[in-house]
């Protein structure tokens, strides 16, 4: 089935390049340019992603994220020329699954709309077993093997190493990770996060101090990233 | 904002003016002296007055009475006055010994000595109020001189009023409140009864002094005025008595308007310091302006002028268009970082940024950063020192992240390709340090401070080489924000190294990460 990616942009010009290199890719794409046309058109249409812009002339892109996930787990992917750390944890924190500063080379737009349709695909949160290039995770017997060599990991590195694979290719803002791996009550610990994500590298990157797995958005969270 | 200070024991202007009054009738040693006058008068009076008339008796007595009224006040000088004139008439009046007045002549003698003694009395009386006036005059000008020279050294409100209060407290012996204008504009009365909330108020609309009674005591408000501007007002708790004095409301009047000339000082100086702080801006949004004029038109002209050839009718060879698209590529990307640079550096240094500082390893940013650099650093030898186990250090991690990649860049930009990098990180003694050393030419010693200038491009950089001259600009912006600094040495066998350095008193102790892995441990 062909993928149908809804544009929520309001610059023509940009709108022209994505439908361009949408198109080219063979996704269907459907456009929008502010607020109340985005949810009519997603309502309308049912995209299998939504490609949205945060500074729209009616209203902010928040707060289509925050209408969309009232009815729908639909990906979201956030384009937006706000370089700001705080706009991207706000974007992820709302629901939106990955966030895409403009501007961006073509690759990387593509890389993370099928990571966010990856995520989409995977029906069951609890599937059996995760395979991430050379990661592969056996989610029922709490099991990891890189390239075939089992490693043994404690039980929050599992559970840290398990959060970031179940959305592999997207950024996991700290709060999320220590929402999931912690509980409520440690969101604001983020040490506790240097400290397992230190150890989650040693354990399974080749070399630890050029992390190529597990790789750091400074400022936003970790994402794990599968291979080219 | 308020200055408030308790009644202090101690002689007073206030208290000396008082005093004048209360010495004049209460003086048990004037009396005694007066007494004492008129014995001595006595005495020597009895020993000349076989030889001496009445009227030259008289006037020992006389001498006695203006003796004592020299010293002391109105109500010692008529008890002096009248003892004297009754030991005349009973010791020398014939008939001697017994209050007559036998003839005219000594009747008149007496009267004479009576009206004599009164006149020179009361003379002196008043020479003497006004001399004790001219001292109290003379130690509040003198008070209200070093007022003044207080307040001129002054170099805020909050330091106005802390200086304020002691002086006033002084010249009025009362509780003294000093309010002034806040950045609102308002005058905040808090802590006042409503009688004595509305007596400020009063005082405040009608910019006029304002007394009222209460039960802490007297109020009187006395607003500062300057320039027909109302900019605060001077409130004093004190004795009904000293309120209704002139003297008072006009010290406190000229209190007053000291303090009104030291906040217009310091309004004045303000403006000076804003208008010297925008002039400096303006020149640097001009300088800036030309720079970006020329770093933003560059890359823009390139890429047009490839976006055209691309469309226009010549049709070029694959290579060619490929070449031109290429092109368009890169000086877009030239452009973005430039901008993106630009915006760091100028919310930076404007101050609005909010540091959104947490705990971070110093080590694992820098393999952060290689790593996403490793494509451009393909072919160098880069080294890594940094000891197992460094202590978090709080900092914003995205700029500091950004300084990294811009000292990494540097290298990249400066020093032959495949020339080595090494990275030292170090944390302890309450700063977390960040060494950058190559192998490059070095930065000449006069350079050093310059080269932290937006748009300052060392000699050595070539006009076209990527760098936007913001690169440092920011990273010295970043360590500013944080507390800490940079700066750059040199290399012992060639090349710069750059030391950034960010404070780390609040680094949480290891042990922090330790009793995370300890839980675990248990679980």
């Amino acid at each position: 089935m062909i993928p149908a990616v809804l544009v929520i942009e309001d610059e023509l010009p940009m709108r022209r390049v994505l439908r361009a290199a949408l198109g080219g890719q063979g996704y269907r794409v459907w456009e929008a340019g502010t607020v109340e046309e985005g949810l009519a058109a997603f309502a309308a249409r049912s995209p299998q992603v939504v490609l949205l812009d945060l500074g729209l002339p009616d209203g902010e892109g928040f707060d289509v994220v925050e209408r969309i996930r009232d009815t729908s787990a639909v990906p979201i992917v956030v384009i937006s020329a706000r370089g700001d750390e705080r706009d991207q944890v706000r974007a992820l924190d709302g629901g939106a699954n990955d966030y895409v500063t403009k501007p961006f080379r073509e690759a990387e737009l593509f890389a993370r709309l099928r990571a966010a349709l990856r995520g989409a695909a995977r029906v069951s949160r609890h599937a059996e077993t995760l395979t991430i290039g050379p990661l592969r995770i056996h989610c029922y017997e709490r099991r990891v093997y890189m390239a075939h060599v089992e490693i043994d990991l404690t039980p929050t590195e599992y559970n840290l190493l398990h959060s970031l694979a179940r959305e592999a290719g997207r950024v996991i803002t700290h709060r999320q990770l220590l929402r999931q791996v912690w509980g409520p009550e440690f969101v604001e610990d983020v040490q506790y996060l240097r400290v397992f994500m230190k150890q989650l590298r040693q354990k399974l990157e080749p070399d630890p101090t050029k992390p190529q797995l597990l790789v750091t958005t400074p400022g936003v969270g970790y994402r794990l990233r599968p291979p080219d | 904002m308020i200055a408030s200070a308790r009644w202090l024991p101690g002689r007073t202007a206030a208290a000396s003016l008082s005093a004048i009054k209360r010495e004049l009738l209460l003086e048990p040693a004037g009396y005694l002296a007066g007494a004492l006058s008129a014995g001595v008068a006595t005495a020597l009076a009895l020993a000349v007055a076989p030889h001496a008339a009445l009227a030259h008796v008289m006037v020992i007595y006389l001498l006695g009475a203006v003796l004592v009224a020299t010293r002391y006040g109105v109500a010692v000088s008529t008890f002096t006055i009248v003892t004297s004139a009754l030991c005349f008439d009973y010791f020398n009046i014939p008939p001697i010994f017994a209050f007559a007045v036998p003839d005219p002549h000594s009747a008149a003698t007496l009267g004479g000595m009576l009206l004599t003694a009164a006149v020179m009395c009361s003379l002196l009386q008043r020479l003497r109020y006004q001399r004790t006036l001219a001292r109290a005059s003379e130690a509040r000008t003198l008070w209200l001189c070093e007022l003044s020279l207080d307040l001129s050294a002054v170099a805020s409100i909050e330091a106005l009023l802390r200086a304020a209060r002691p002086h006033l407290v002084r010249l009025f012996g009362a509780t003294a409140c000093v309010f002034v204008r806040n950045e609102a504009g308002e005058i905040a009365l808090p802590g006042m009864h409503r009688e004595q909330h509305a007596c400020a108020q009063r005082a405040l609309r009608t910019a006029r002094f304002q007394v009222t009674e209460t039960d802490a005591g007297t109020l009187a408000c006395q607003p500062i005025t300057s320039r027909r501007q109302t900019l605060g007002l001077v409130c004093l708790t004190l004795g009904a008595a000293a309120v209704e004095q002139h003297e008072q409301r006009v010290l406190l009047a000229a209190c007053a308007d000291r303090i009104a000339v030291a906040i217009d000082r310091l309004a004045l100086a303000d403006a000076a310091r804003r208008a010297h702080v925008e002039a400096e801006a303006e020149r640097l949004r001009n300088e800036l302006l030309s720079a970006m004029s020329h770093d933003l038109r560059t890359p823009l002209a390139s890429i047009l002028t490839a976006g055209t050839t691309l469309l226009g009718s010549g049709a070029p060879a694959d290579h060619v268009r490929r070449e031109l698209l290429a092109t368009i590529v890169e000086e877009t990307e030239r452009l973005d970082r430039l901008v993106t640079n630009l915006m760091s550096v100028t919310r930076l240094e404007s101050g609005r940024v909010r540091l959104n500082k947490a705990p971070e390893a110093l080590d694992e940013l820098t393999y952060g950063v290689l790593s996403r650099l490793a494509g451009r650093l393909a072919g160098r030898e880069v080294v890594v020192d940094a000891p197992d186990g460094l202590p978090f250090v709080a900092m914003d991690s995205v700029l500091v992240d950004q300084v990294l990649v811009n000292l990494i860049e540097n290298v990249l930009r400066y020093t032959p390709a495949g020339s080595p990098l090494a990275i030292r990180v170090r944390v302890g003694d309450g700063e977390a340090k960040l060494e950058v050393a190559d192998s490059g030419p070095g930065i000449p010693v006069e350079e050093r401070e310059k080269v932290f200038e937006k748009f300052y491009r060392g000699n050595l950089a070539k006009r076209n080489d990527g760098g936007s001259g913001l690169g440092l600009a920011i990273c010295r912006a970043v360590a500013r924000a944080h507390g800490g600094h940079i700066r750059i040495g040199a290399r012992a066998g060639g090349g710069a190294v750059i030391e950034f350095v960010l404070p780390a008193y609040d680094s949480p102790p290891r042990e922090a990460a330790g009793s995370v892995q300890q839980r675990e441990l248990q679980a």
